[in-house]
């Protein structure tokens, strides 16, 4: 076994880096970087996780009051719905996951391993699900494959009994999660992948028997990182299990919190204690991830830079390429042709037919100037402002988690993970909670600056999991090099980690960019009065039966972030001068 | 560096949102959007009093104020449910106001405390394209010609369902429900998320729509025909109340009034609902002209949960 | 602080009882040295003995668990008052075993990052960067990113990194370690000519002994977490201090050696090491090192021992043979050369000299 940091004792590395990490506790621009990660995540994440728990003990707290203690405790955790849900929700996650894994691993492993003809384009298109809000591909799901829809429309046929079963549901639920195997997996393989399988080959692994022996096993921590990634995003969505569970019958928590925060009369108490349950859910399985990863504990960027070359797909390539567009149909195509097919109708009922194609909708989206296209403005602006203090943030964060040995690391992991397991309206219910309180002298209640804090909160595993991933790929004998060379920890943070984790760190920050600019739940709970985004703009007119003005606003959105991040890419690619960043 | 990164970013958010801070008067509707956005820029027109608007679901506008109880920023509420007027006058949350201007509005759609800006009814929304009949009546979707093809707003989710399940159980029992689960039908989410397969075609009807949404659509040509059976309907009266911890009653007595002036009314009438005031016309079916199921709210609402527990057992799978 | 202030010249090295240990396990069990200024120490010995512990004791990579150490004068760390002063306030220079290199960074950039660090202007760090890579011989390959070098190469530019802020202190990790050994044998000569040239105090862990006597001044040897030899390169390989430096450097066999009468004789058999007062005075066994130049193959009618050969291998102008002495149990094994050619199984006649012969306590 080659030790990559060069520690000859007999010690195993982590030992030794715990220890050197000990000798440098005393050191300012280390605490710095603690005090900006535990200020910032206490505020973005634990104010309003806080008061989420003390509404669960304190039934009265939205009053200002600690009265009658506990007192619903009781009767939400003996609802005899709460583990027949909860089973749901961990069953939901586990299928999401499991499907996802099938879809993105195959594509992770290609694009990671071998030469495919167009990399960068199906890598664009794959980002495409991510800037689709869940909600409205389920939608568009819907009006694609229900009886009459499009594609009965199009082809006489329908796949309503498939869509609406449990495993349907988790499908459509995965053609949206399973970018991030895809990106997250892809890249740790082509870390992993050339230099270490080759040398199995060396001894004998046929390529087939050296990815199943080596490179898989190096990469499963990237792996296990992703899929907890998606069983969180899926036992924490709302719109799709609840637009397409209830014809299969399956509630899950995040449905059943989301009646009790909307059924009158509300049931704040109860959705905060379901809430906390989906927090265990989820923190269990971060949990299972830890042990993983710390049991296989893997530097694949040694001090030494390395070329890899990839192989060529051979008599693969067709059959590779095939999976690939169909993949990309399904997730991208399908769904933006039921959006656009929508917008483009003038009435629902009169199908896909020549004189009911309209620009109407489009057009009423640039008169309607002052709302749709106030909205889209502020939403853009907002993913903007996400995707910096989020993507800084948790930039931060994890390089302390990751990097030191400090006190208080442990709370600072918890805090990241937290979030994947809040569902957003919950996460808003904090917010509104924590800060109208009456005593508060100033508050960013009923301005858009709570949008941010929610956006934030929601967000920050992204940041968080894709900067941690590139973290421990950095052997720390670059850290230490630095060190010795002068440079305090923040100068280490700035000129060594940062430049080399600021492909992950963009990629992840362009994501909540793309997803924080169409967030719905939070949005609608914590918009301050007379502030609409486009997500809530979205949301009103499905509600008022305006579902092709929404869908044409769904698209104009989708076209936006995508073509943003996109045009920053380039950006970035020119200024940098080689194309490590995608 | 990054410290005053984080700082531009909260300066920003507070330009961003800087735009909303100083409120003139807040109002709180699950009303139709359209209509909450007619009447704030005719009431600012009128009186220069700024108008902010938090329009969402009843559900979500109940979730708003409960959570901000400790804080709370809305002086009008208007509510799709009637019950809300009974419940918040109950706690002591409303004042006591009566417009001059709902002289014409019948004594049942107002108490002290609250008035109605509109009154919705439920009907059944039918799909003349979708190759089934026209249903008259509630009981012809229970019948095989709509198998598999009808859908039902949920009741846990709709103020108007509930009533709707509520008058109907009270009228014939829960035979006609047990008939249309046995025919396939589906609870749907809320009214929207009902009506949609229905104008696709992927259903047939609606058990119970909201009228309006239904009426607008066929004004904009979507193929759906709303029906009002004659065995009877409940009506949704959409009461405005006016919060006593408002720090702007004057003003907000004033948007009272012009919701229930001339001009309101109209604008009221121009979204499909029954304007409150029997004095202003209607290109409309009109309260008088349904036949109104009464129901007893405090009783219905006090059997609410095994109400909804019934009719969840039949309905789930 | 003392000890320092009360020399004329301070120490560049200067630890005192340093150790350090993970929970329970020692790794470095107490180190106490002086290093001189200009000199260039190497820390040799075999894998976990804790020569790279050492080393990141001194970059301040580590903190001790016991001792202290201090650069050039001033006090780096004391586990008793539990002062620490951080790498980067250290003013070092060091060399990776994995040269770590930044692959973010040109070769330039990463020469360049030491003076950026202490706040050197543009210009000035443009003309010394050059002339750190003329000295290793990379002028060229400024503008390249790390990624695309050779291996020697990149620890060229790891050297040149080290050296470009010419520090008080070098310290080298295991350098060549990775590098084939004719260019780790070229690489070496430079890098002593280099480090006399600068007269930079310098620290060279390594576990190879050729590498160790190139470049050092003073050697350590390393084990167990202790320092079991701390000299120049010649007496160590003339006075090794014990039978375990001996071994380690390969300087010869150790066997067992017994007084039988009035001489000392291989440990079971009759065969004659030495006379009596050769030896260790008072004792009745030791330990004995037969060097390279205590056994000479030589005609059966001189030799003093005779064996059989079990192994020849042939080296260009001799042979090295192993040969088996007594039988049974008391087999020994010696190494000699011999520059006649013998093949496995041959009998020989070795002559014993005894000015070859070191002499150890017994076990």
């Amino acid at each position: 076994m080659q030790t990559m940091n060069g520690a000859s004792v007999s010690a195993s590395p982590l030992e030794a880096h715990s220890a050197a990490k000990k000798g440098l506790s005393g050191d300012d621009g280390h605490s710095a970087a603690l005090w900006i990660a535990a200020i910032g995540l206490l505020l973005v994440v634990g104010v309003p996780f806080t008061f989420i728990v003390l509404q669960a003990i304190f039934p009265e707290l939205g009053r200002g009051s600690l009265a009658a203690p506990f007192s619903n405790l009781g009767k939400t955790l003996s609802d005899p719905l709460l583990p027949r849900m909860a089973l749901n929700t961990v069953g939901l996650g586990v299928a999401v996951a499991a499907i996802s894994a099938l879809i993105g691993v195959p594509l992770a492993a290609f694009r990671g391993l071998f030469k495919v003809p167009g990399a960068k384009v199906w890598d664009a298109l794959m980002l495409v699900p991510f800037m689709i809000p869940p909600y409205i591909a389920t939608l568009g799901w819907i009006m694609t494959l229900q009886p009459n829809g499009y594609l009965q429309q199009l082809a006489g046929f329908n796949l309503a009994p498939f869509l609406f079963s449990l495993g349907g549901m988790a499908f459509v639920m995965a053609l949206n999660c399973f970018p991030v195997i895809y990106f997250g997996v892809s890249r740790t393989l082509e870390a992993v992948g050339g230099r270490y399988s080759d040398v199995g080959r060396v001894f004998g692994a046929s390529p087939w028997r050296a990815f199943w022996r080596i490179t898989l096993p190096l990469s499963i921590p990237g792996l296990a990182a992703s899929l907890l990634l998606i069983f969180a995003m899926a036992i924490e969505e709302y719109g799709t299990p609840a637009a397409l569970g209830r014809h299969a019958g399956f509630e899950v928590l995040v449905t059943q919190i989301e009646l009790r925060v909307s059924d009158w009369p509300i049931d704040l108490p109860g959705a905060s204690i379901m809430a906390l349950t989906l927090v265990l859910l989820s923190f269990s399985a971060f949990l299972v991830q830890r042990r993983v990863l710390s049991a296989r504990n893997f530097q694949t960027t040694g001090g030494k830079p390395q070329a890899f070359n990839k192989r060529p797909l051979g008599p693969l390539a067709v059959p590779v390429l095939m999976f690939f567009a169909l993949i990309a149909f399904l997730a991208a195509g399908a769904p933006l042709f039921a959006i656009l097919a929508t917008a483009l109708s003038r009435t629902i009922s009169g199908g896909l037919v020549l004189d009911n194609l309209t620009l109407a909708n489009f057009s009423r989206i640039y008169e309607d100037g002052a709302g749709a296209l106030k909205a889209l403005t502020l939403s853009l602006s907002l993913g903007v402002a996400t995707a910096i203090v989020a993507g800084l943030l948790g930039a931060i964060a994890s390089y302390v988690v990751v990097k030191t040995k400090s006190r208080g690391r442990f709370l600072l992991d918890t805090l990241t993970i937290i979030p994947n397991a809040l569902p957003g309206i919950v996460v808003a219910i904090g917010l509104v909670l924590a800060w109208n309180q009456p005593w508060l002298p100033v508050s960013p209640y009923n301005t858009s600056l709570i949008l941010l804090l929610a956006y934030c909160c929601i967000l920050l595993p992204q940041p968080v999991r894709y900067t941690t991933a590139a973290l421990h790929q950095i052997g720390d004998n670059l850290e230490a090099a630095a060190r010795v060379f002068g440079a305090s920890r923040m100068v280490v943070f700035r000129r060594i980690l940062l430049p080399l984790i600021a492909p992950s760190l963009v990629a992840s920050m362009l994501l909540v960019f793309a997803v924080a600019s169409r967030e719905l739940v939070a949005s609608l709970l914590v918009a301050p009065v007379g502030t609409h985004t486009v997500a809530s703009f979205i949301w009103r007119q499905f509600e008022q039966g305006s579902v092709g003005l929404g869908m044409g606003m769904a698209f104009v959105t989708i076209v936006l972030t995508t073509l943003v991040p996109f045009a920053i890419l380039i950006l970035l690619r020119r200024a940098s001068g080689h194309d490590a960043m995608l | 560096m990054r410290i005053s990164l984080f700082a531009a970013a909260a300066a920003f958010g507070l330009a961003v949102s800087s735009s909303t801070a100083m409120a003139d008067i807040t109002v709180y509707t699950a009303g139709p959007a359209s209509l909450i956005d007619d009447l704030a820029a005719g009431f600012t027109a009128k009186t220069g009093v700024k108008v902010n608007v938090f329009q969402a679901t009843t559900g979500k506008v109940m979730a708003r104020i409960e959570a901000e109880a400790a804080n709370p920023v809305v002086d009008v509420l208007i509510s799709a449910s009637w019950d809300t007027a009974t419940d918040f006058a109950k706690r002591g949350w409303l004042v006591p106001y009566t417009s001059p201007n709902a002289v014409n509005v019948p004594d049942f759609l107002k108490t002290d405390t609250a008035v109605a800006q509109g009154v919705s009814a439920l009907a059944i929304a039918w799909n003349p394209k979708s190759g089934t009949p026209k249903p008259a009546e509630w009981s012809d979707l229970a019948k095989p010609e709509y198998k598999d093809l009808v859908n039902i707003p949920d009741p846990a989710q709709s103020g108007s369902a509930f009533e709707l399940t509520a008058a109907l159980e009270a009228q014939s029992g829960w035979k006609l429900f047990e008939d249309l689960k046995d025919n396939g039908a589906v609870v749907a989410g809320a009214n929207a998320e009902a009506l949609n397969p229905v104008l696709q075609g992927a259903k047939a009807a609606v058990f119970g729509a909201v009228d309006y949404i239904s009426l607008a659509g066929m004004k904009k040509g979507e193929s759906i025909d709303v029906i009002f059976p004659a065995s009877g309907t409940v009506i949704a009266p959409r009461p405005v109340m006016i919060l006593n911890w408002s720090k702007q009653q004057d003003d907000a007595k004033q948007f009272v009034d012009y919701v229930l002036s001339d001009e309101g009314q109209a604008k009221v009438a121009a979204t499909a609902l029954m304007p409150a005031r029997t004095d202003v016309k209607a290109d409309r079916p009109l309260i008088g002209d349904l036949n109104i199921l009464k129901i007893d709210t405090d009783a219905v609402y006090s059997k609410r949960e095994e109400t909804l527990g019934k009719f969840n057992a039949i309905f789930a799978k | 602080m003392s000890t320092a202030e009360s020399s004329t010249e301070k120490p560049a090295i200067q630890l005192r009882d340093l150790a350090l240990s993970y929970g329970e396990t020692p790794i470095l069990r107490g180190v106490t040295l002086d290093l001189a200024r200009g000199r260039t120490l190497a820390l040799l010995g075999p894998s976990g003995c804790g020569k790279t512990t050492l080393l990141r004791l001194l970059a301040g990579l580590l903190f001790p668990t016991r001792g202290s150490v201090s650069i050039d004068g001033r006090q780096m760390a004391d586990a008793a008052t539990g002062s620490f002063v951080p790498p980067e306030r250290r003013r070092l220079g060091m060399v990776f075993q994995d040269y770590a290199l930044w692959p973010h960074m040109s070769v330039a950039g990463n020469v360049a990052f030491p003076l950026e660090m202490a706040g050197i202007g543009r210009t000035e760090i443009d003309r010394r960067v050059k002339m750190a890579l003329d000295r290793v011989g990379l002028t060229d390959l400024a503008a390249r990113i790390p990624g695309d070098l050779s291996g020697g190469q990149q620890q060229r530019v790891a050297i040149a990194r080290a050296i470009v802020g010419e520090p008080k202190l070098v310290l080298f990790d295991e350098p060549l370690s990775n590098l084939d050994r004719e260019l780790r044998e070229s690489l070496a000569v430079d890098l002593a000519q280099l480090l006399s040239d600068l007269s930079m105090s310098a620290v060279y862990v390594t576990h190879d002994q050729g590498e160790a006597f190139t470049i050092a001044d003073e050697v350590a040897v390393m084990q167990r977490g202790r320092i079991i030899q701390l000299s120049d390169p010649q007496s160590l390989v003339e006075a090794p201090a014990n039978a375990a430096v001996a071994e380690f450097l390969k300087l010869g066999t150790v066997v067992e050696a017994e007084r039988q009468g009035g001489d000392w004789a291989l440990a079971g058999t009759g065969i004659r090491l030495a006379m009596g007062s050769e030896g260790p005075a008072d004792a009745n066994r030791a330990r004995v090192m037969l060097g390279r130049k205590a056994l000479r193959v030589c005609p059966d009618d001189r030799a003093q021992a005779s064996g059989q050969v079990v192994r020849a291998l042939f080296r260009g102008d001799f042979y090295a043979l192993s040969v088996a002495l007594g039988d049974g149990a008391e087999r020994v094994e010696v190494e000699t050369v011999s520059e006649l050619r013998r093949t496995v199984g041959d009998r020989v006649g070795l002559s014993i000299e005894p000015a070859g012969l070191r002499w150890f306590p017994a076990n």
